[in-house]
């Protein structure tokens, strides 16, 4: 699946996107805000052209629901690029390719895109053109346009920029209650009891959480962070690298302090998939008591839970979503 | 009418005629299947019971009251809608004892190149290699030693032996490979995957059972004649047979006859295994 014409200039993508080029980079430029909301992006009135190619066919209306934000954003961003031609815009470009080699770009950037969410590793715009649009990077935009709508209908799942200064992409769930869905399936749970047990511990502190009282909790567990686990194998190498690089947790040094101490936050991640109520049903379970134990936690829980509530008024209500087999 | 983000019908209006089929095929897809797929793209590959259950919590989010369709037509009817993206939801059943499984796999793409988001070069090229070797094996196993051998003539950068114990172990968790007494044999989700590639790369050296004409990496074969069978096809051959003959040269069955896998006895199995775990974790 990897392409195997690797465009040389393509590293350099983003230091090139400014200029323009005449072989079409799509620019995604670092002056563009970070797009919120497809209107929020540009100022400038938008032309209701679908797209570059020879197949205009192939791209759905413009009104499309909100699931296009992001692929959107790049296409204005890339509109925005190209209302600056450049001195060499004389060249004449590649011919454009039939409809049905960009659907099966698409196809090919839809398995590329769910198979990196699946391996936990960051979808980087640059590896995608790199690996799977390559010499269609031209028509990259109704590439990914046409890949979001697919991820979206048939998967569920929103293709969303999550950085455009980093130009990172994220696989999100559309679909409303989000839960762990982890924990339908004992077979993973080990994983996430032990980040919910870390998760829970920052939470209930309020602040950061000092591995030192990382570890007093992870003794619990029988956990310690010399000694390799069955299930877990090197635990202080799960939770200081995998997690972090995963976004569910962040460790970071503890300024000021010598000889020098690290401490845990939530992740990005985290923060994204993982509500405080789940936090504190998982307390809840773990150490037997009423949630409302941790009185200001829970009604922190609470007004997070209205306002997912208000912002998503055709959610299911949420059932009780943390169970441990 | 279950509550979906992604609303279909008003599309069909707009969408010139050549993607309205498969916009139509797409309304099949609800919140339901979605779901089922995600967290089933999110696994990689599963047992047909945790498939089940899997179905059943996705059921039990999107749509409690309507009943849950049964397994194979509802995975056939995900097929249906997933057929024009060249990928599919496959079954296969593992070639050790005959457990069936559910892996999504991408048919557009038959060659070992399909792991090359996860693996770098000379990590697929000694992937390659344990390839070779076991598909060349008698028994489809491949010594770690014999491997390791091969390290130096890979592709790509160098890789020490150190390393190329690393990367086996990584193959062997993301099932690509099983590992059994430091041998290495074919996860039933590559055989999977790769079959097809494996058939045109290797005509001679590739081996088919006798019953199923699958391609075949362990099994028992007939010492009179060579015919090869999986294991799993043995059991379901013989089954309550008292004198098993080779159905090619009728020649006496030298092996033992495995067990017919039994969806039942395992979960007792497990049930019986999760109450021993909790007795003992009230211990601590």
């Amino acid at each position: 699946m990897s392409e195997q014409s690797k465009d040389v200039s393509d590293p350099d993508f983003a230091a090139e996107a400014p200029h323009a080029e005449a072989h079409g980079s799509p620019g995604v430029p670092a002056g563009v805000p970070p797009p919120t909301s497809p209107a929020a992006t540009l100022a400038e009135p938008q032309s209701s052209s679908v797209g570059p190619t020879a197949a205009p066919q192939a791209a759905p209306p413009l009104q499309a629901p909100s699931d296009e934000d992001d692929p959107k954003a790049l296409q204005q961003a890339a509109e925005e690029g190209r209302a600056h031609p450049s001195p060499s815009a004389a060249q004449p470009g590649p011919a454009p390719p039939a409809p049905a080699q960009l659907v099966q770009k698409a196809h090919e950037l839809m398995w590329y895109v769910l198979v990196k969410d699946q391996k936990r590793m960051i979808i980087w715009f640059p590896d995608m053109v790199r690996d799977v649009i390559g010499s269609y990077k031209k028509w990259c935009r109704s590439i990914l346009r046409r890949t979001s709508l697919i991820l979206a209908r048939v998967f569920g799942l929103h293709l969303r920029l999550t950085s455009l200064h980093t130009m990172e992409f994220a696989l999100v769930k559309a679909l409303a209650p989000e839960e762990l869905d982890r924990v339908a399936l004992s077979n993973r749970m080990p994983m996430t009891g032990l980040l919910l047990m870390i998760l829970s511990l920052i939470y209930v502190k309020g602040r950061g959480a000092r591995e030192s009282a990382v570890w007093n909790v992870l003794r619990i567990l029988g956990l310690r962070p010399w000694k390799k686990h069955s299930t877990f194998g090197d635990v202080r190498k799960l939770i200081t690298e995998e997690f972090v690089q995963q976004n569910y947790l962040k460790y970071q040094r503890v300024p000021y302090v010598e000889p020098p101490e690290y401490e845990f936050f939530w992740g990005a991640r985290a923060s994204r998939e993982i509500t405080k109520m789940q936090i504190m049903e998982f307390l809840a379970r773990v150490f037997k008591k009423d949630p409302q134990a941790w009185p200001s936690r829970y009604r922190e829980a609470l007004e997070e839970a209205r306002a997912l509530r208000e912002a998503n008024p055709t959610a299911h209500c949420p059932r009780s979503s943390v169970s441990e087999d | 009418m279950p509550n979906s983000l992604i609303c279909c019908t008003p599309f069909l209006q707009k969408f010139p005629s050549y993607m309205q089929s498969s916009a139509r095929r797409m309304g099949i897809m609800t919140d339901v299947h979605r779901r089922f797929l995600q967290l089933l793209m999110t696994h990689g590959v599963l047992e047909e019971r945790d498939v089940k259950r899997l179905q059943k919590h996705c059921y039990e989010v999107h749509d409690r009251n309507a009943t849950v369709e049964k397994l194979e037509d509802f995975i056939n009817n995900i097929n249906s809608v997933l057929e024009s993206l060249y990928i599919e939801i496959k079954k296969g059943v593992t070639e050790d004892d005959g457990r069936p499984f559910y892996a999504l796999v991408n048919l557009a793409t038959t060659s070992v190149s399909k792991m090359a988001t996860d693996f770098a070069e000379n990590e697929l090229d000694l992937f390659r290699k344990a390839l070779e070797l076991i598909i060349d094996s008698e028994t489809g196993f491949a010594s770690s030693t014999n491997i390791l051998n091969l390290v130096d003539q890979l592709k790509g950068k160098k890789m020490r032996k150190k390393e190329a114990e690393q990367v086996l172990q990584k193959f062997v968790q993301n099932k690509w490979l099983i590992e059994k007494e430091g041998e290495f044999t074919l996860h039933g989700r590559a055989i999977l995957e790769m079959e097809q590639y494996i058939w045109e790369t290797y005509p001679d050296a590739t081996k088919m059972c006798n019953i199923c004409h699958r391609l075949l990496i362990q099994g028992q074969s007939c010492e009179t004649c060579g015919i090869r069978m999986h294991l799993p096809c043995v059991a379901k051959y013989f089954q309550s047979n008292p004198e098993p003959h080779c159905p090619h040269c009728n020649d006496y069955w030298p092996h033992e006859i495995p067990e017919v896998f039994d969806p039942e006895k395992e979960r007792e199995a497990g049930i019986s295994k999760l109450n021993k775990k909790s007795l003992r974790s009230r211990q601590h």
